[in-house]
């Protein structure tokens, strides 16, 4: 069974009207649809930023690129999602003040090798079946609330590069090349990056799933 | 045939549609034959999704305020 409870966001985008009406409610002045929009997006906008900027600086980032967006509003074209186009804003935004601060995105080696993965036998085959994940258990809420926890933790002890374009992809949504643009890696290291996150998170859940513990 | 290692390494390019199609018939025919690496794929898809819903911070009071004006400000002129 592949259940796996999530939070639900209760200020989540779902909640927000059709695209093309929620542009032309703020080109409107419409003040509650924006007061809505502004919470919706704020907890992907925060995570870019803070992944990218670092937790100092994370929320200023985020406010610049709001008052940018909403200046850039009336000229906004609908190319791309509101949304896709306020996290880019925000991406670089937090690359920007990166560079006023004259520190780099982190770019620690990534030929870290993959060759002694303890999953593995020496001819590339499980060492032991992948078991399929079950949530069905009777106290099935309150793991679900520690695997939650779990797995906040395990996001946050990410690499730093790794964490850059996990959440830029994961979170934010952006295309690869974007993010390549943005975090100046060539587009294999960026692949590689994304998939360790990945599958670090995904070891982590199997984990959980195997013993009960974070 | 691709080891089960390999596969998952090249777990991401397969779901991102990065394979050429060759290389994605002969991903797409090991997970057919393969429990463990087809269980890994579909655990990788809900991953990504919880990731995608892994920020859970609200906005700050003075921060919404602040861009309530900044909207209201804009907007008017
Ligand atoms: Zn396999």
């Amino acid at each position: 069974m592949m259940t796996i409870i999530v939070e639900n966001n209760s200020m989540s985008d779902k909640n927000l009207p059709e695209e093309s009406e929620l542009i032309q409610g703020l080109l409107n002045n419409n003040q509650a649809l924006f007061s809505k929009v502004v919470k919706a997006y704020y907890p992907s906008m925060y995570s870019v930023a803070y992944a990218i900027a670092g937790p100092a600086i994370a929320d200023e980032v985020v406010q610049e690129a709001w008052v940018s967006g909403i200046r850039a509003l009336p000229k906004f074209e609908g190319r791309s999602k509101l949304k896709s186009w306020l996290i880019r804003i925000v991406a670089n935004e937090a690359k920007t003040r990166l560079r006023k601060e004259s520190r780099s995105v982190s770019l620690e080696a990534v030929n870290e090798s993959w060759a002694t993965d303890p999953r593995f036998d020496n001819r590339g085959h499980w060492n032991e079946t992948n078991s399929e994940w079950d949530n069905a258990s009777p106290d099935e809420l309150l793991s679900a609330n520690e695997l939650q926890e779990c797995f906040d933790k395990h996001l946050e002890l990410l690499p730093d590069n790794q964490k850059q374009v996990l959440n830029l992809r994961d979170v934010g949504g952006m295309d690869m090349e974007e993010i390549c643009n943005i975090l100046e890696v060539s587009s294999s290291n960026a692949r590689v990056l994304l998939h360790r996150a990945r599958d670090r998170m995904q070891q982590m859940v199997a984990h959980f799933q195997r013993t009960g513990q974070c | 045939m691709l080891s089960c290692k390999k596969l998952i390494e090249n777990g991401s390019e397969y779901l991102e549609g990065d394979l050429s199609r060759w290389e994605r018939f002969k991903y797409k025919f090991h997970l057919f034959m393969c429990k463990s690496c087809s269980r890994y794929i579909l655990q990788l898809k809900q991953v990504i999704s919880m990731i995608s819903l892994s920020p859970k911070k609200k906005i700050p009071q003075d921060m919404e305020d602040m861009l309530t004006k900044e909207f209201e400000e804009s907007m008017k002129k």
